[in-house]
């Protein structure tokens, strides 16, 4: 999924615009200028992490999925990401 | 011609700012500011808040501006105020109003104009599975009752957390508020007073697909006289306050049930938006003047 992949570069994808392709998060951790979106989808969990640039707009740097249940194999981005937009339509 | 020392930190989100600099999205404000202050005949001198020597060196007063710093030295900025204002120096708001607002058991006293919150020692489990059926809410903002900044927060929906994601979250005194979904399309209102003065008011409209009602970039901010009731709502906060304010901003969301609520009076550092309604820099050196007795 390409706004995924644009994650720690310096064009990554904002906030908003995660937002607009994975729907709102099911947890939300803010911490001054960072924030860490959770998304509990029905077989993975995906972890987007973001910080602010110098204009202030929140940019994505890191993305983690994980399986949600014991011995599952580790789903790839794209997949859990399908899952969110799955999810929101 | 009055001195007032405009008082910023030494660094903003972690990058130093050099002397007389302010971080730059507040650049514009202050330039309207200084402006405005040189056509009063009050000049304006960015130092920051914690140069000891500040009483000594012949301001008229010091107003606290850019100081957005402070949040991680709370106890050392309102030590140094206290000092400042020992050593004869007027600071506006003062440090008594500093230390009120601080903590945002304010809204305590505000009654069912505030959001409705849960208050509690500490953000557990029990507490927040509480929260979720005391407020009746599908979704929950949990916070410091101490902080600014969006820190040590977080955005629960029911049944889709566990006691692990508070971790993170507040470590000592919490508030837990619903989460208002009017703020995805009637956003959040800023309301000014400069003195008794109301100065101007902006609409804070999240674009679409965001809720973040104060990220740049993520949101319309619009110069927009307020709904009455938003603005009565805002009135009696005001009224609230233990000492007259020299500035404040008032927030307020529209909640589920129709009526204005306020979620945060900051009377100590508040962006100003200033960029936005440039006629109000007048109004808030018109208030310092009068302080001054200019």
């Amino acid at each position: 999924m390409q706004i995924l992949s644009s994650a720690g570069g310096a064009n990554a994808a904002s906030r908003a615009e995660v937002e607009r392709a994975l729907g709102a998060p099911d947890i939300e951790r803010r911490d001054g200028a960072g924030a860490a979106l959770t998304y509990r989808l029905p077989t993975c969990a995906l972890l987007l992490l973001f910080s602010a640039d110098q204009r202030d707009t929140m940019r994505l740097r890191e993305v983690h999925a994980d399986a949600r249940h014991a011995g599952a194999p580790a789903p790839s981005q794209s997949a859990c990401a399908a899952e969110a937009e799955a999810r929101r339509r | 011609m009055v001195r007032v020392a405009y008082l910023t930190g030494r660094s903003y989100r972690g990058t130093p700012l050099a002397p007389g600099d302010v971080p730059a999205l507040e650049t514009r404000s202050r330039d309207l500011i200084v402006r405005a202050g040189a056509a009063r005949g009050i000049d304006f001198e960015t130092v920051y808040w914690d140069e000891v020597d500040l009483p000594r060196r012949g301001f008229d007063a010091a107003i606290i501006r850019t100081c957005w710093d402070y949040t991680a030295r709370a106890d050392e900025f309102i030590a140094a105020l206290e000092a400042h204002e020992r050593a004869g120096l007027r600071v506006f708001n003062p440090s008594r109003v500093v230390r009120w607002n601080a903590r945002k058991t304010y809204l305590k006293d505000l009654g069912v104009s505030a959001i409705e919150t849960v208050w509690a020692e500490r953000a557990d489990a029990r507490t927040v599975a509480h929260a979720f059926d005391v407020l009746d809410a599908a979704e929950v903002v949990v916070k410091p009752q101490v902080g600014a900044g969006s820190v040590a927060t977080l955005r629960l929906k029911r049944n889709a957390w566990s006691e692990a994601d508070l971790i993170g979250g507040p470590s000592g005194p919490a508030m837990i508020q619903p989460y208002l979904h009017a703020i995805e399309t009637e956003g959040e209102r800023s309301l000014f007073w400069f003195g008794d003065a109301y100065a101007h008011a902006i609409r804070k409209v999240p674009h679409p697909g965001s809720w973040l009602a104060n990220i740049p970039g993520q949101t319309s901010f619009v110069a927009e006289a307020p709904p009455a009731a938003a603005r009565e709502a805002a009135e009696a906060a005001r009224a609230s306050a233990p000492d007259e304010l020299l500035y404040v901003r008032i927030d307020l969301v529209l909640g589920d049930d129709g009526k204005w609520r306020v979620i945060e009076i900051e009377a100590i550092e508040p962006y100003l938006f200033l960029d936005f309604a440039p006629a109000a820099a007048d109004v808030f050196v018109g208030a310092i003047a009068r302080v001054l007795g200019e």
